[in-house]
Parts: structure tokens; C-alpha cells; sequence
């Protein structure tokens, strides 16, 4: 229910506020932008991957300090610890590095973000980032476009980081109207109280902004006219840190586990260090004018001795965290584990039943109808409707007509491996276990025969995996003779399934598995090539000739999913009594009489 | 029971091959009874059809019911034939 209504609330949310705000609509282009970059990213390093990106990468990340370095010296040149976190991020998604080296280079980033306030408080300058951004685009693209390998990547690389560039460049453009109406004067608090309010404070300012930058600017401008005390401003500064964490957090919603962890890390390590910063706040100003006086800053150059606060903060994160690098991966392990693929098991196949002749075939029995229910799903999905056409009293034939909806595709060869073929493998597995204890031989046949149902069933779901991409362009063709012959296609298999599933539920009691008779002859009269249907189309000009093979083609792979289907349901579904089973098997026509049926209703037809 | 259907009983009982044949016999015999049945629903239901889709699928259903008699009626005079002596 709530992943349900969550993506239209978001869409609702999001149109509400483009609609309230100009500056809104451009921020949440620059969050887009930048998501796209970071994917973009990962596909410029993925080409890199094994070669020598890889391995410069190892060497430079293989010890703690040369991460911290290599973190360092990115986050200074790039001017933002989020871009490398992110970066880094990406990295680790692409399996380039490992935890251990992300978070080394997370921390070392954190230190020369610092850089960035030294620069504001010093010079008031600050490297702008967006300058980059369009040349990187210009090149990426261009280098995109290119068909060696190596100069793709580096176009992906190039455009990614011009995206990302990008997308802060707006979500700042976007926040400039903001900046400019926040006003901290008329909040001064003093004690702890305050340094509580204003790192909050802080900390909301950089999610909203995006940037603890554009907040240290605040902050530095403010307290240089006197609009905030200097305690406050220093509250300010941890708030500006622990917020920044949001990127790396954005950023790793796209990744894999471990860029998750590693996003989780940057948090953890800022929180950290705020936490103990907060508390000890009194000691650490005295430090801050300590270490100001001896590097020559005056007393009351508050906004240098921020910088040196903001320096401070990050060194000490690291202090704390770098010794404790190993218990934290193996929490972060613990708190986020690897999600493993959802692969549906056997439930009712125990090693118990194996033993016992009768349990052993009901077990496989009940095993091979749930791979079959499993089976109907994906067929349905994979025709594009839903289960509920399959009720007995539903027009299948009206119901497809008169539906042009594509439902959003499932990728079939997942759902294979996922629910079927790993239930189809226990299944196989068992019977082999337990063929040694079938005393009597039609015990044995029946656990061979129910075997045989799940080899069919994996047929037919590899055959709508084949029909399924025709399906999904000719069933919505503005051509009406092509979209017909598929939609036959789609109402025929429903009705063999609509069958299937009233002769399974046994409320009809003439339906039985001579029914399925009736649509084998159908099958057959249908066909195709064989009435003559395709040559006319042809002939008339009627549907062109790509569209003529893919109907010979697809017509072969339907016919093949409907006898797999209704040879599937003869063994499935059989009466309980076994004479009365042998009864119908007696009954049922075999190809040849299908064939005089067939025969007699086309000689009918024609007269 | 008169004498002669007595030795019919202790014979069929006695020889698993001919019960078997007999099992088979009724049971196909009940199945024909039951396709008997599903005909003449589907020819009243086609009689009283208006649609001319529906009423060609009911008689396609018919076709198709008549062939698997057909089948079913000659085995089971052979099955007959098999059982009396």
C-alpha cells in the first residue's frame, strides 16, 4: 500500500512545488542533475574496471595514510569533501576499491574540505566548481560519442562530473534566495542551549543548501559583521559538518551495500566528532585560541580562528575514527548486511517425505502445482495482463481486444533463475533422492511424470520470454492486422490457462482433461501458416514483411507455450482415481484424430 | 444367485486379469456417460445460443466431444467383447 501511493506522493509533492516556487524547480533540477552524474560516473569507472584506474587506485588506497592523502589532495583540488564522498561512493559501487580504503579516503576528504574555509575566511575566495562543469560536458560528451573503450569511460567520467558540477551549481543558484533571507541575529543564545539550537541550525542550513560551504559563507559573513556570536557561529560550523553528510547520503541511494555503508561511515564520523565538539566545547575554544596564537592570528580574527575550529573538527574525527577503522566496518557489515537475491526454495520438499512413496509424490505433487502457479504469473505478467482475466466467467477474447495497456515489463530471465528455476531444481533433486524408495513402478512413473510438468512449465516461460518482445511492439501497432494475430496469441494462451485453472479447481465436473482436447483442435485451426492467413496478409499488402517473420516466428512459440501448457495440464491435473484417469487417457485424441477433426472443420468451412 | 452367475463371480474374482478389464470397462462406461451428459448440455446450450462466436465454439465443442465418444464407444465394445465369454 505505501510503495504504492509513495511515488505519486512524491510526483504530487514535487508538481506542488513547482508550482509554489521558481527557486524550488531549480533546486530539484540541480538534485536530478547531480543523481545522473553519479550515475554516469559509475559507468565511466565500470569500463574502467580491472585495468589501470584499478590499479592506480589500489596503490594509491592500499595503506590508511594513502587513502587519507589521496582523499586529502582530492577534496582540496576539488574544493568539496561531498563530491569526493560521492566519487567515492561510486568508486566503491563499481568495486574498484574496498571499505576500508572508501572510508580512508571519506576522512582524509573531510580534512581538506577544510581548506575550503581557510580560503573563505583568508582570502574570501573559493574555487567555483560550475566553472568546471561545462567544458567537462562538452568533452565527456564528445568522448561518449567515440567507440574505444577507454576514451567512453573517460567520457562518462568527464560528463559525470560536469553533471555533478552541475547539479550543485543549481541546487547553490537555487538556495542564493534563501541564503539571503535566513538571518541568525535575532536568534543569539549562549550555553549549551545555543550550541545545541545552532548546530541544528547548521545542520538544516547545509542539507537545505547542499553544501557545507555555502554555509560556512554564511557563517563567516555573519560573524565578521557581528550578526552571530562567535559560540554560535562555532555551533554553526558543527552543523555545517554533520550536515554535509546528506550528499554522500544521496549519493549512496543509487549504490550498492557497501556504498551505502560507506555513506553510513561519513555519518557516523561526523555525528562522532559533533557529539564530542559539542560537549567539550569550552576546551576546544581555548585549544582553538592556542593553536591561533601561535600561528599568528589575532584575538579577534574570529573568522580565521573558525577556520581553524573547522580544521580541528575534521583532525579530531579522524583521530577518533582511524584507530577504530576495523570495528567499525565489521558494525557497518552487521547494521547494513549484503542483500542477497530473494531465491525462492521448495516448501513442502522435506528429506522425511523422501522416504515414503505416497508423501514423497503429494509433496512433489503440491511443489510442482505452486511452480505452476509461480509459472502462471510470470506468463500472465509477461502477456501484459492481469491474473484476473483467468476467472471462468471472464471474456478472455473482449478483455485483450480491447486493452491496449503495456504493463511495465518484468525481466523474465530474473524471475527464472529467482522462482523458478530454483524451485524447479529442488524439485529435480528430490525426485532423484526418493526414486530409490518407489517400491511400486507407478509410483515411480507418476514422480517422473510430475517431473516432466516443471520441465514443460520452464519451456513455456522461456517461450513467452521469446514472444514477450514482439508482444509488447505489436500489441499496440497502429497496424490493426498485426495487433489482431498477437492478440489471438495472447487469447488463445489465456484460454488454455483459463482452462487449465477450472479444471485444477474441479467445480466444473464435466470439465475434465479431455477438455483440453477442444483446444488443441482450436490450436490447430488457428495456425497461421497453415489456413493460409499469413500469405493473404502478405498478398494484400497487409502487414509488411519484418512483421511477417516475426508472426511465422512468434506463431511457432506460441503454439509451443500452448502445448506445453495442455501436455503440462494432462499430467498435472488428473482425476484422483486412477481408473478414472486411465479412462480419459483412453479417451483423449491424439494427433492423428486432432488432425481428422481438424480436417473435417476446414472441408465444413470451405463447402 | 443361480449357479452359473456364482461361477461367473468366483471367475472374476479369481482371475485379476479379467477384474482389471472389468474395472476398466465401468469406468469407461461411467466416462461416457458423463461426455453422454456434457453433449446434451452443449446442444441445448447452442440451440438456445443467439451469438453466431459463442454458437460456433459450442459446436466446435461438440465436434470435438463426438470424436472422443466415438473413441470411447469403440473401446469400450471391445472391452466388452474381451469381458463375456
Amino acid at each position: 500500500m505505501i510503495k504504492k501511493i509513495f511515488l505519486p506522493t512524491i510526483f504530487l509533492l514535487l508538481t506542488y512545488g513547482f508550482w509554489l516556487s521558481p527557486d524550488f524547480k531549480v533546486i530539484t533540477a540541480g538534485i536530478a542533475i547531480f543523481l545522473f552524474g553519479m550515475l554516469a560516473l559509475e559507468q565511466g569507472f565500470n569500463a574502467f574496471a580491472g585495468g589501470a584506474l584499478e590499479r592506480t587506485l589500489r596503490n594509491s588506497t592500499n595503506k590508511m595514510w594513502k587513502s587519507l592523502t589521496f582523499g586529502f589532495t582530492a577534496a582540496t583540488v576539488m574544493q568539496s569533501s561531498s563530491l569526493v564522498s560521492v566519487i567515492t561512493i561510486s568508486f566503491l559501487s563499481a568495486g574498484l576499491i574496498g571499505l576500508v580504503e572508501g572510508m580512508g579516503i571519506i576522512f582524509g576528504a573531510n580534512v581538506g574540505s577544510t581548506t575550503g574555509a581557510w580560503l573563505i575566511a583568508g582570502f574570501g575566495l573559493k574555487v567555483k566548481i560550475s566553472a568546471y562543469a561545462m567544458p567537462m560536458l562538452v568533452f565527456g560528451v564528445i568522448f561518449i560519442f567515440q567507440k574505444s573503450k577507454f576514451l567512453k569511460g573517460l567520457g562518462y567520467i568527464l560528463a559525470g562530473l560536469g553533471f555533478l558540477f552541475l547539479g550543485i551549481h543549481y541546487m547553490k543558484e537555487g538556495f542564493e534566495a534563501f541564503q539571503n533571507q535566513i538571518s541568525l541575529t535575532d536568534y543569539a543564545i549562549e550555553g549549551f542551549g545555543g550550541v545545541l539550537v545552532f548546530t541544528l541550525i547548521g545542520i538544516l542550513a547545509t542539507i537545505i543548501m547542499q553544501s557545507s560551504h555555502a554555509t560556512l559563507v554564511l557563517v563567516i559573513t555573519a560573524l565578521s559583521v557581528h550578526q552571530v556570536t562567535y559560540g554560535n557561529a562555532l555551533a554553526l560550523v558543527i552543523g555545517a559538518n554533520v550536515g554535509t553528510t546528506i550528499t554522500a547520503v544521496l549519493g549512496s541511494l543509487t549504490s550498492n551495500t557497501d556504498g551505502k555503508r560507506l555513506a553510513l561511515s561519513d555519518v557516523l564520523f561526523k555525528v562522532t566528532a559533533g557529539i564530542v565538539f559539542m560537549l567539550a566545547m569550552n576546551p576546544v575554544i581555548e585549544l582553538v585560541d592556542m593553536l591561533s596564537s601561535a600561528i599568528g592570528i589575532a584575538d579577534d580574527d574570529h573568522t580565521l580562528k573558525l577556520a581553524v575550529f573547522h580544521t580541528i573538527f575534521n583532525v579530531t574525527g579522524v583521530i577518533i575514527m582511524v584507530p577504530f577503522t576495523g570495528k567499525l566496518v565489521s558494525f557497518l557489515v552487521r547494521v547494513m548486511p549484503t542483500q542477497a537475491p530473494q531465491i525462492e526454495k521448495a516448501r513442502y520438499l522435506s528429506s522425511a517425505s523422501a522416504e515414503i512413496p505416497a508423501a514423497a509424490i503429494e509433496a512433489v505433487r503440491k511443489e510442482t502445482v505452486r511452480l505452476y502457479d509461480l509459472s502462471v504469473d510470470t506468463i500472465i505478467r509477461g502477456l501484459s495482463l492481469n491474473r484476473s482475466v483467468l476467472a471462468p466467467d471472464s471474456k478472455v477474447e473482449d478483455i485483450i481486444n480491447n486493452s491496449s495497456k503495456i504493463m511495465l515489463q518484468q525481466d523474465i530471465d530474473d524471475i527464472y533463475e529467482r522462482r523458478i528455476k530454483s524451485i524447479y531444481a529442488d524439485i529435480v533433486v528430490f525426485i532423484s533422492q526418493s526414486q530409490s524408495s518407489m517400491g511400486a513402478p507407478d509410483h515411480l512413473d507418476r514422480l517422473l511424470q510430475l517431473r516432466e510438468v516443471g520441465r514443460d512449465l520452464v519451456e513455456t516461460i522461456k517461450g513467452i520470454k521469446h514472444l514477450q518482445k514482439n508482444l509488447n511492439i505489436y500489441t499496440v501497432s497502429a497496424n490493426p492486422d498485426i495487433r489482431q494475430e498477437y492478440n489471438n496469441m495472447r487469447i488463445l494462451i489465456c484460454r488454455v490457462l483459463q482452462e487449465l485453472e477450472v479444471i485444477r479447481t474441479g467445480e466444473d465436473e464435466s470439465a475434465t482433461i479431455l477438455s483440453l482436447d477442444q483446444l488443441k483442435v482450436e490450436i490447430n485451426e488457428r495456425d497461421i501458416i497453415k489456413t493460409g492467413r499469413l500469405d493473404r496478409l502478405i498478398r494484400e499488402q497487409r502487414i509488411s514483411a519484418p512483421m511477417a517473420i516475426s508472426l511465422m516466428n512468434d506463431s511457432a512459440y506460441y503454439q509451443e507455450i500452448c502445448q506445453n501448457l495442455i501436455h503440462m495440464g494432462g499430467m498435472l491435473f488428473t482425476p484422483s482415481d486412477q481408473r478414472d484417469e486411465e479412462a480419459e487417457n483412453s479417451v483423449a485424441l491424439d494427433e492423428v484424430e486432432i488432425k481428422e477433426v481438424v480436417d473435417e472443420y476446414v472441408e465444413e468451412a470451405t463447402k | 444367485m443361480k449357479t452359473n452367475d456364482l461361477l461367473k463371480t468366483i471367475k472374476n474374482f479369481i482371475d485379476t486379469d479379467r477384474r482389471e478389464q472389468i474395472t476398466k470397462y465401468e469406468s469407461l462406461k461411467r466416462l461416457m456417460k458423463k461426455l453422454k451428459t456434457k453433449q446434451n448440455i452443449l446442444k441445448e446450450k447452442a440451440k438456445n445460443e443467439t451469438d453466431i462466436k459463442s454458437k460456433k465454439n459450442l459446436e466446435e465443442k461438440m465436434r470435438v466431444l463426438k470424436a472422443q465418444r466415438k473413441k470411447g464407444l469403440k473401446l469400450l465394445k471391445e472391452l466388452k467383447s474381451e469381458i463375456e465369454p
